[in-house]
């Protein structure tokens, strides 16, 4: 296992937002946070990262506690893709050789610059490599924050809410990326999602989240609408269509609630 | 996962070039500048005259004297302070992600103005002096540093307070400056009712932003700081724009972002502290300067930091020229005409808005 969480509670301004979390999280797999708005999936993401400290519990990251690295090392072994990211005036090439920043002592040497070169090639975004973030559409916007992820050259990559704001062609076509990088180079992907079909489809593990802690977890295959309606409280179904799992509300949300 | 047997774009290459090439022209423009800066006043030397001199072999004890101990110590200052206040103003814009921020709007100066009046006020140091250029001065320079020092950075912590609360705004921030320099003149107005003809003329002839009263004795002591700052500045570049994509993208690639900011608040605040406390308050370089930059060169702050340098050290050469040389024999105040080209700009600012 690469990465092991272990009793985490957390709580902001005294109010419990997590409480005894545990996982571990296998290379060569995407794993999906699921879970009603509010439970605290991206809050649990974020303390993979130690872009939040949880108030207690253990994280081991390739079996060395997070708790002893400092913010530089975590970004050698961690990558960290935000819900939304700022689009200033800087090129596509500029923000993507940033995710050498954790391996970068001065200044950005040759390879640094061949590392992205190869990154943009890998992800189809050679043509916009001069063009500035503000011209980019959101969903050109997230691949360029993916590929920085990737320049990063972790083994572990987190993605909160990767397609939030994109449409139905780039939330396919993004999520098939990732897919395709995490069989090829076996990393491990921790994503949270809202959208379960999405999450159905293309995520291998699931851990799912309710009152604060973890309801449930295992294959993704496993899942059922049992487990589904009890954390989101709608009656739901899960059907196939051509092979596909989808996630159908059989209830009004009204009539439920 | 490895990433290798990529190659470098040209276009790329041929974009770094570019950039490159503009902060030579800016350099060259500043040091063309500086000569002609050199050659004008009251007296007009030759530029020969000049080069002879810097390389002491002056032609005459006339140019000498005028070189030496009038024009280089004043188009020395200019350079320097110029470059400091862009510079800061550039690195607040970034730290606090608001292209308002400035030493200027967000109350700074008017901080670093009320503390050297309080300076004057408690501690003495406005005395009458009868030296050839000014009848008032400050006489202990490094008290009247130290006290407009600690309340610019007593108003930077404010904003940093401020901006740190979540959903700090453009707005908040600059409506924050404003109150602050509202306050911090309020309190100024407030000592000089109170204070004596000699102390009120030290106060006010403070206020007025003007770079011929430094001498060699204040560019050794301020010289050593502005540079070793806009060195600072100019190693952090990397993490400024590491923070271009939001904090929490920043913290994903190992930047410590709350001591980034911090520092490099800290940092201009300093700056800014140091180069008013000895030449008054010059207004809108640190905003004016910045701002121009970005537009031509973007936020790119390997290229942004050293252009705005150059950028705000030339802007304040020619403002010093114009003061200097629109009413010979009288020096005008420089802050003047910082003021005359630095509020078309930030009313272009506001009517034009943000491109993103």
């Amino acid at each position: 296992m690469i990465l092991t969480v272990n009793q985490i509670d957390f709580k902001y301004k005294s109010v419990k937002i997590l409480e005894d979390i545990n996982f571990s999280i296998p290379r060569g797999e995407i794993t999906v946070i699921l879970g009603p708005n509010g439970v605290g999936k991206t809050t649990l993401l974020k303390c993979l990262n130690k872009i939040l400290t949880p108030a207690a519990g253990r994280i081991h990251v390739k079996d060395k506690p997070l708790k002893a690295m400092d913010i530089r090392q975590i970004a050698k072994e961690i990558s960290y893709v935000a819900q939304y990211n700022e689009a200033g005036k800087i090129t596509v090439f500029d923000a993507v050789l940033m995710g050498r920043y954790p391996h970068i002592r001065f200044t950005a040497g040759k390879d640094d610059l061949k590392k992205v070169g190869s990154v943009l090639t890998h992800l189809n975004l050679s043509h916009m490599a001069l063009k500035n973030l503000y011209e980019l559409s959101g969903g050109e916007l997230q691949q360029v924050a993916i590929a920085r992820a990737l320049v990063q050259e972790t083994d572990i990559l987190l993605l909160d809410e990767p397609t939030s704001s994109l449409d139905l062609k780039n939330q396919t076509r993004i999520l098939s990326l990732v897919r395709h990088i995490v069989r090829d180079h076996n990393l491990a992907v921790i994503m949270t999602m809202h959208d379960l079909n999405s999450a159905l489809r293309y995520a291998d593990q699931y851990i799912c989240l309710k009152n604060n802690t973890v309801f449930g977890a295992g294959k993704i295959e496993e899942i059922g609408s049992d487990l589904l309606t009890k954390v989101y409280g709608l009656p739901v179904e899960i059907i196939r269509h051509k092979g596909y799992p989808l996630v159908v509300p059989v209830e009004d949300a009204f009539k439920a609630a | 996962m490895h990433f290798d047997h990529g190659a470098v774009p040209d276009a790329y290459i041929g974009y770094i070039r570019k950039k490159s090439w503009l902060l030579f022209v800016l350099f060259s423009l500043m040091a063309i500048l500086f000569l002609i800066s050199l050659c004008n006043g009251a007296v007009k030397l030759p530029l020969l005259d000049v080069v002879q001199t810097l390389m002491l072999d002056a032609p005459s004890r006339k140019a000498d004297l005028i070189v030496w101990h009038i024009r280089l110590p004043q188009t020395v200052i200019a350079i320097l302070s110029g470059a400091g206040l862009a510079a800061s103003g550039a690195v607040m814009q970034s730290v606090l992600k608001n292209p308002l921020a400035s030493p200027f709007t967000l109350g700074i100066s008017h901080a670093a103005a009320f503390g050297a009046a309080l300076s004057v006020i408690l501690m003495g140091t406005g005395v009458m002096a009868s030296s050839s250029s000014d009848a008032v001065a400050i006489s202990n320079p490094l008290i009247t540093v130290a006290t407009a020092f600690s309340f610019s950075i007593f108003t930077a912590l404010i904003i940093i307070f401020i901006s740190g609360k979540k959903g700090a705004s453009p707005q908040v921030m600059v409506l924050t400056g404003v109150a602050l320099g509202s306050l911090f003149t309020a309190g100024t107005m407030l000592l000089q009712f109170f204070a004596d003809d000699v102390q009120l003329a030290a106060m006010v002839f403070w206020t007025f932003g003007d770079l011929a009263r430094a001498d060699w004795n204040d560019i050794a002591l301020i010289a050593p700081v502005v540079l070793m700052l806009l060195g600072f500045f100019l190693v952090k570049s990397r993490d400024y724009n590491g923070m271009a994509m939001g904090d929490e993208s920043a913290k994903g690639i190992g930047i410590q972002v709350e001591w980034i900011r911090l520092s490099g608040m800290l940092a201009a605040s300093l700056m800014t502290a140091l180069i008013i406390s000895f030449v008054g308050i010059i207004s809108f370089v640190g905003l004016a300067a910045p701002h121009i930059v970005r537009r031509i060169i973007g936020d790119d702050h390997r290229f942004l930091l050293p252009a705005s340098i150059l950028a705000g050290a030339l802007i304040l050469l020619a403002a010093d020229m114009v003061a200097r040389l629109i009413m010979l024999p009288h020096v005008l105040p420089v802050s003047i005409f910082t003021a005359f080209l630095g509020a078309p700009v930030f009313i272009y600012l506001i009517i034009k808005g943000d491109p993103r």
